[in-house]
């Protein structure tokens, strides 16, 4: 009988082995092709310190501004009697959309001639086309994943917990500061990281929304788009170091994932 | 039982995936040819030109019996695709800079000097009218990345003023709100009116039926378009063919309309 379970397994393997090939192979084919000798000199290189410098503050603020807006949403949602359909679809929406849309949509809105944009400008408050454009487009795609991380580990957090802090005189915003939060810091911190690694990945939004403007809005996604057609062997540099960053900020994510004991 | 039964769904999924796969391949290829079997001819055209390749394009497939399928792009975009391996019979391109690193690669070996043109201003907001006023406080002004041929043109521009007169050129710089990676994206926002003034070609200036301001002389760039038929086409005759085509009066005639010089 095991044997025959392996020999099922081996035939799965090998009806797996197009999709590894087929996520893996990119990856080594880039490993192969990047000059290392000029790593160092394309990474160390002031356009490149700058668009790192500027994905990692702006991915930073968008976390922060994640966790603090998303966080009450989140227990409300949580604490909902009957599950709203509709605001767990819109908590998706954004992960589904193609970024240019939302970049269509935020500057419709925020933009000088938006429905927004237009009273903001007019109290000297303009947003597209600055870094908290980059921020806010970065916010806007990456948040639904902190949304729905924090949502599940809120739903499984023990209804008992809750009864207790009730008998303790708790409110509920206390429930959520003294009891969920503590209780669901693993779950939290997993969605600050993954809205961090969404954040310093987003192109589509931002080049719509914030433009390129070196230093102020040009994100290691945009300076990447940019390099492709000048040198293409800084372009595998920068590509393998973002690589390796996303890959250690997923790692670190599940391990803490591992050890969660909600 | 079961298993043998899971077994099987996995090869029929399986199966369908490849299947679907070799479809989309196989399928590919016989949509992209022309039903009466004409053949082809792959044109890369930047952003600017595509207006008028488009036109050429369409006299062109009057004349000879040959589908002109055009692949429109940034400059900077089409040479990395070509680098990459596309096909591609014809190349256009809006400056020297890639057509002569297309040359150095070997994709082509002569080019020609397809239009020339020079660069204006446009504008949908009353508070430009002159030139200068593109430096005025209080005006976004959006312009391309010097990494696309229309942003090293304007770099040229800008760096004009630089050496002429000081304070416009701060007040110039400062006004800049965006370096957009591609022509069609400057006159976008200037469209949508997140940007007053971007600074593009003047042909392409007149299609967009937006204010066109002039750019004094002694600021102002010649734009030179370069054309070149590439080295392996899959089509050489007709490459050859449609170069020497656009070089007719016909052609010559039509790029005065557009505004070409």
């Amino acid at each position: 009988m095991q044997r025959a379970c392996e020999l099922d397994m081996k035939k799965i393997f090998f009806l797996s082995v197009p999709f590894l090939l087929f996520l893996l192979l990119p990856f080594i084919n880039l490993i192969f092709v990047v000059p290392y000798t000029t790593l160092i000199n394309a990474i160390t290189k002031k356009e490149t310190m700058t668009a790192f410098g500027l994905s990692f503050f702006t991915a930073m603020i968008c976390s922060v501004l994640a966790f603090l807006l998303c966080t009450p949403f989140a227990y409300l949602l949580s604490s909902l009697k009957k599950k709203n359909e509709f605001l767990e679809i819109l908590i998706d929406l954004p992960n589904v959309l193609p970024p240019i849309i939302t970049g269509v949509l935020l500057l419709l809105l925020y933009g000088r001639m938006g429905f927004l944009g237009r009273y903001l400008s007019k109290i000297g408050f303009e947003i597209p086309f600055t870094t908290s454009a980059v921020v806010l487009a970065q916010l806007f795609v990456s948040m639904g994943y902190y949304l729905k991380v924090s949502y599940t580990s809120f739903l499984a957090v023990d209804r008992q917990l809750k009864e207790e802090g009730y008998i303790l005189g708790l409110d509920e915003l206390g429930l959520l500061f003294k009891v969920y939060l503590p209780v669901c810091k693993k779950g939290i911190v997993i969605g600050i990281l993954g809205t961090f690694s969404r954040a310093l990945g987003e192109f589509g939004a931002t080049v719509v929304f914030a433009g390129n403007v070196y230093g102020k809005t040009q994100t290691v996604s945009l300076y990447i788009y940019k390099l492709y057609a000048q040198n293409q062997d800084e372009v595998y540099c920068v590509s393998f170091i973002m690589i390796a960053i996303s890959y250690l900020l997923l790692y670190i994510t599940k391990k803490l994932l591992n050890n969660v004991d909600y | 039982m079961i298993k043998k039964l899971f077994i099987f769904k996995m090869r029929c999924v399986y199966f369908f995936i490849i299947a679907s796969f070799l479809f989309s391949t196989v399928s590919n290829v016989s949509f992209s040819k022309d039903k009466t079997k004409k053949e082809s001819l792959i044109v890369f055209v930047p952003n600017t030109l595509e207006s008028i390749v488009k036109d050429i394009s369409k006299q062109f497939e009057k004349q000879k019996s040959c589908k002109v399928i055009l692949n429109v792009a940034g400059t900077h975009v089409l040479v990395t695709q070509l680098k990459s391996g596309a096909k591609c019979d014809v190349f256009f391109s809006a400056d020297k800079r890639y057509i002569d690193s297309l040359k150095k690669a070997k994709y082509i070996d002569k080019y020609k000097i397809f239009a020339r043109t020079k660069l204006c201003v446009i504008s949908s907001s009353p508070g430009v009218k002159k030139f200068e006023d593109i430096s005025k406080k209080g005006i976004k002004l959006c312009i391309a990345d010097p990494v696309s041929p229309i942003g090293m043109y304007t770099k040229m521009v800008i760096d004009k003023i630089k050496n002429d007169n000081k304070s416009l050129y701060s007040g110039t710089i400062d006004n800049i709100i965006s370096q957009e990676f591609e022509l069609t994206n400057v006159i976008q926002k200037v469209k949508v009116g997140e940007a007053d003034a971007g600074i593009v070609y003047f042909p392409d200036a007149k299609l967009t039926k937006l204010k066109i301001i002039d750019i004094p002389e002694k600021y102002n760039v010649v734009a030179s378009h370069y054309v070149a038929a590439v080295e392996k086409a899959k089509n050489p005759k007709f490459a050859k063919d449609f170069i020497s085509f656009i070089k007719t009066k016909t052609i010559t005639k039509l790029l005065k309309e557009k505004g070409y010089e």
